[in-house]
């Protein structure tokens, strides 16, 4: 696995910042767009909010590569709860393109997990730091 | 690959997904669809359980003046009455007894109209009424939309009043439950600002608006309600002559207005230059007009009017009365109190605020009544009142009592009778009866003989639990039906576990305290499970029946609220007065009264699931055919689970195809149902909870059904002005 750091695209994480972004276009679209049956109530706010966190953690985790394990394991976990949270609020809001998202993003994440960078990985970059250390 | 190239690749993707899902995202938030084109103490012994005629206990009225003796509280003007009351002085009425402690006055109009079907009503394309049919069958038989192309329908117009308030500002909020009227090729429509829209049924365009400037204050009600117009035409009407159709409006504050039908213009002849100040009879206990939110039912040029107002602030309130005008002149014909007149100094209302049913060739019209105030304690109303929450048939040319069924002894859960019975022929046993079907918030449908008021299927007397409370007498027994099955089961559905858990235990701790002794438990001081409570079991929406084959469908409701006593040492009377919870003065008995509904702290309901039904009866043997979960709970916007279903308001429409068109449910959806198996075959969101009755009807050979959409508060803080259209798309 150690082999593979470094090198290539960092698929999982660009497709999570695109699913991430998606969604929270989507979610504004729920939350403010009247009519819909769930615009202005609170779970569109919830889910709002949820998918701006999520958009904001895909962001961190392309922009900061070279993260502590700690904070990069930790990050890669809230934003896995982040996605399970908010596709089930979605899939309760009976939205749909949402919930499609949210399944898009949870690809993204495992995608992330398995066969990014080493460097952009949580666990990989944990091991790594465990071995510089 | 660069960082740029991937972010830019990023944005891209992430538009494209947007793009791939917007029409997803448009359908769901309906953007796709066309624009926009534009409310005796009864000691139940031989009561209930077998019908009463007028022999059956007439009280002699006092014959003076409006026949009352009770004390008159009119001379503080809390009614909003205007019109000039000696207008009316030189109007003699006389009174006579009616039958089982009701009275009859005869206005002077008395003894025009007649008997049979008014021709202009029996148009099968029409929706002429606010059941569709005097005889409330809610049953249309165009068969254009079917089970099989349901499927396509389409939204065809919408038009918006721009009549709604949701209470933030000046207007309080508005509650619409209108059914729209389709006649004389017109679609009319009244909203809760009390104007009438008259439009053009295939597109939406308005084709007139009437506007009475009408007072927008909850004088009667926490909302401003109002359940749609009634429509009236001459036999003959003469071409070029005006209020030859005439369309007419009541509102909160008890002005009837009848207006012209194809011109919108007021009808000069009708009253007092084109209005009826109905509040004029409200002559003892006038503490609040007489709202006049449920439409006239029109009959051989009679307009028979109920009235709404709250028989939870007052205990001596305004008595139950329904007044038979003349549909052109606004004269009385007859005024019937449902009271005996040696109780109302202490106690009021009993009074018609649902929609009533007629048959029109018997000449009987059939009233729901309600209970007497106040609702929740009857210890200063201990005499037998026996026209208290009873269906009750009258004679329609003198308004004398035909017979009458007490569905609820010493009412003292606010079980109102309060939707239209349905008058349907049924084959039973080999032998055609002509029945009538009433439902009830207490749960059981009665299946009464519509000519006499016997069982068709067994009413029995039963023992129920006795009070225990200082000057209450609770009946001992109660009217109860087994067949067909009561719409919600005799035990309460129990602690939902989920919601227990979430308060930590406190559902169950509460279920525990206080008093469930199975139906008709009392109220009591420590708190008395209520199910079905005042919300129902069945609504004012009713049930519909084809009756080609007697298969009967309702919608209702599964609700547990507690009601407890307070004594009036300790009342304090919190919040402001609502219909479904909260704190109820009653007047001057010695207890006030709170109503809770079983929620836990975060606002889950305390019971189990499911929390509304639609249901199918055959009445032809009473089976019950299919019950479902109907609808969806919607919380912060979240759905609950189809199995756990919706309280609903409104009611639900059969057609002869096999169709059921309902809105009714929380979740702000419209739907089409199979009448053979109760299956949701098409489903459209619209902009609030659609608690009405919907029209279907025919126009120029298509086939529409039209939604009025209001909300409701009770089932969720959401309103709208929405009149929406749907039909088949055309070839």
């Amino acid at each position: 696995m150690a082999s593979r750091a470094g090198s290539g695209a960092a698929w999982g994480v660009w497709l999570l910042l695109a699913g991430s972004i998606a969604a929270l276009a989507a979610a504004a679209f729920y939350t403010f767009n009247d009519g819909n049956g769930i615009a202005f109530t609170g779970g569109t706010y919830l889910v709002l909010v949820s998918t701006a966190l999520l958009l904001a953690g895909a962001m961190i985790l392309t922009q900061y590569r070279d993260m502590p394990g700690w904070f990069s394991g930790t990050l890669g976990l809230l934003i896995l709860l982040d996605i399970l949270g908010t596709a089930a609020a979605a899939y309760f809001l009976l939205a749909w393109v949402l919930l499609g998202l949210m399944g898009f993003c949870l690809l993204a994440w495992l995608l992330h997990l398995f066969a990014d960078p080493a460097r952009y990985r949580v666990l990989e970059s944990r091991a790594i730091e465990r071995k510089t250390a | 690959m660069t960082k740029t190239r991937l972010i830019a690749l990023s944005t891209v993707a992430s538009l494209a997904l947007t793009a791939a899902m917007a029409p997803a995202l448009a359908q769901e938030a309906g953007t796709d669809q066309p624009p926009i084109a534009g409310e005796p103490e009864d000691t139940g012994q031989g009561q209930g359980g077998t019908p009463s005629g007028p022999e059956g206990g007439a009280d002699e009225p006092s014959g003076e003046g409006a026949g009352f003796t009770g004390e008159t509280e009119s001379s503080i003007d809390h009614t909003g009455a205007d019109a000039d009351p000696s207008r009316y002085e030189t109007e003699a009425t006389t009174t006579e007894p009616a039958g089982m402690g009701a009275t009859v006055e005869s206005g002077p109009a008395a003894g025009a109209g007649g008997r049979g079907p008014d021709a202009w009503m029996e148009t099968p394309d029409s929706w002429a009424t606010f059941n569709g049919d005097l005889m409330a069958q809610k049953y249309s038989p165009a068969d254009q939309i079917t089970p099989e192309n349901v499927g396509n329908l389409e939204k065809v117009w919408e038009y918006h009043t721009g009549d709604v308030s949701d209470g933030s500002e000046d207007i309080p909020t508005t509650v619409w439950s209108a059914t729209p009227l389709f006649v004389n090729d017109t679609l009319y429509i009244g909203t809760p600002f009390y104007r009438i829209i008259a439009l053009e049924p295939a597109t939406g365009e308005e084709k007139w608006v009437f506007d009475p400037d009408a007072r927008l204050e909850a004088l009667t009600q926490p909302a401003m309600k109002n359940r749609g117009v009634a429509y009236w035409q001459a036999d003959e009407p003469q071409e070029g002559e005006a209020c030859q159709k005439i369309v007419y409006i009541g509102t909160m504050d008890a002005k009837l207005y009848g207006v012209d039908a194809d011109t919108g213009e007021t009808c000069d002849g009708f009253g007092d230059g084109g209005v009826v100040d109905v509040n004029q009879w409200n002559t003892v206990n006038a503490k609040w007009p007489l709202s006049l939110l449920q439409p006239p039912t029109v009959y051989n040029d009679t307009l028979f009017l109920g009235w709404a107002g709250k028989d939870w602030t007052d205990s001596a309130a305004p008595p139950g009365t329904v007044f038979a005008l003349d549909a052109r002149s606004g004269e009385l014909k007859w005024m019937f109190h449902a009271l005996p007149n040696e109780v109302i100094e202490r106690t009021g209302t009993a009074n018609v605020w649902a929609s009533m049913s007629l048959d029109p060739e018997r000449g009987l019209l059939y009233l729901p009544i309600s209970s007497p105030s106040p609702n929740y304690y009857g210890g200063n109303r201990l005499e037998e009142l026996p026209l208290a929450t009873s269906v009750t048939a009258v004679d329609t040319e003198t308004g004398e009592v035909a017979w009458s069924r007490q569905l609820v002894h010493h009412d003292i859960w606010d079980y109102d009778t309060v939707a239209p019975p349905t008058l349907v022929d049924i084959e039973k046993d080999g032998e055609t009866v002509p029945a009538l079907v009433q439902t009830s918030k207490q749960g059981f449908i009665y299946v009464l003989n519509r000519e006499t008021g016997e069982d068709v299927y067994p009413v029995e007397e039963r023992p129920v639990p006795a009070s225990d409370i200082e000057g209450e007498e609770a009946s001992p027994t109660q009217p109860f039906v087994d067949t067909p099955a009561p719409v919600v089961d005799d035990d309460w559905p129990g602690v939902f576990w989920l919601a227990d858990l979430v308060a930590f235990g406190g559902c169950s701790e509460r279920a525990e305290g206080v008093r469930w002794e199975g139906r008709f438990t009392p109220p009591s001081l420590e708190g008395t499970i209520a199910y079905p409570p005042t919300t129902g079991g069945a609504q004012w929406g009713g049930g519909s029946v084809d009756p080609r084959t007697g298969i009967y469908v309702v919608n209702t409701n599964s609700v547990v609220q507690i009601y407890t006593l307070i004594p009036r040492e300790e009342f304090q009377e919190e919040g402001q007065e609502g219909e479904t919870a909260g704190f109820y003065a009653q007047g001057d008995v010695p207890y006030g009264f709170q109503l809770e509904t079983f929620l836990n702290w975060a606002g889950m309901p305390c019971w189990n699931p499911p929390y509304g039904h639609i249901q199918a009866y055959d009445l032809k043997t009473g089976e019950r055919l299919w019950r479902h979960p109907f609808g969806q709970v919607q919380r912060y916007g979240f759905y609950m689970p189809e199995s756990w279903g919706s309280v609903t308001i409104g009611g639900p429409v059969i057609t002869a195809s096999g169709l059921i068109f309902i809105g009714a449910s929380m979740d702000s959806r419209v739907r089409a149902l199979s009448l053979e198996t109760g299956e949701v075959l098409w489903q459209d969101l619209v902009e609030a909870p659609a608690v009405s009755l919907p029209a279907v009807y025919t126009y120029q050979g298509r086939q529409y059904v039209t939604f009025i959409v209001g909300g409701n508060t009770i089932l969720l803080p959401k309103v709208s002005d929405q009149v929406v259209t749907y039909a088949l798309p055309q070839d």
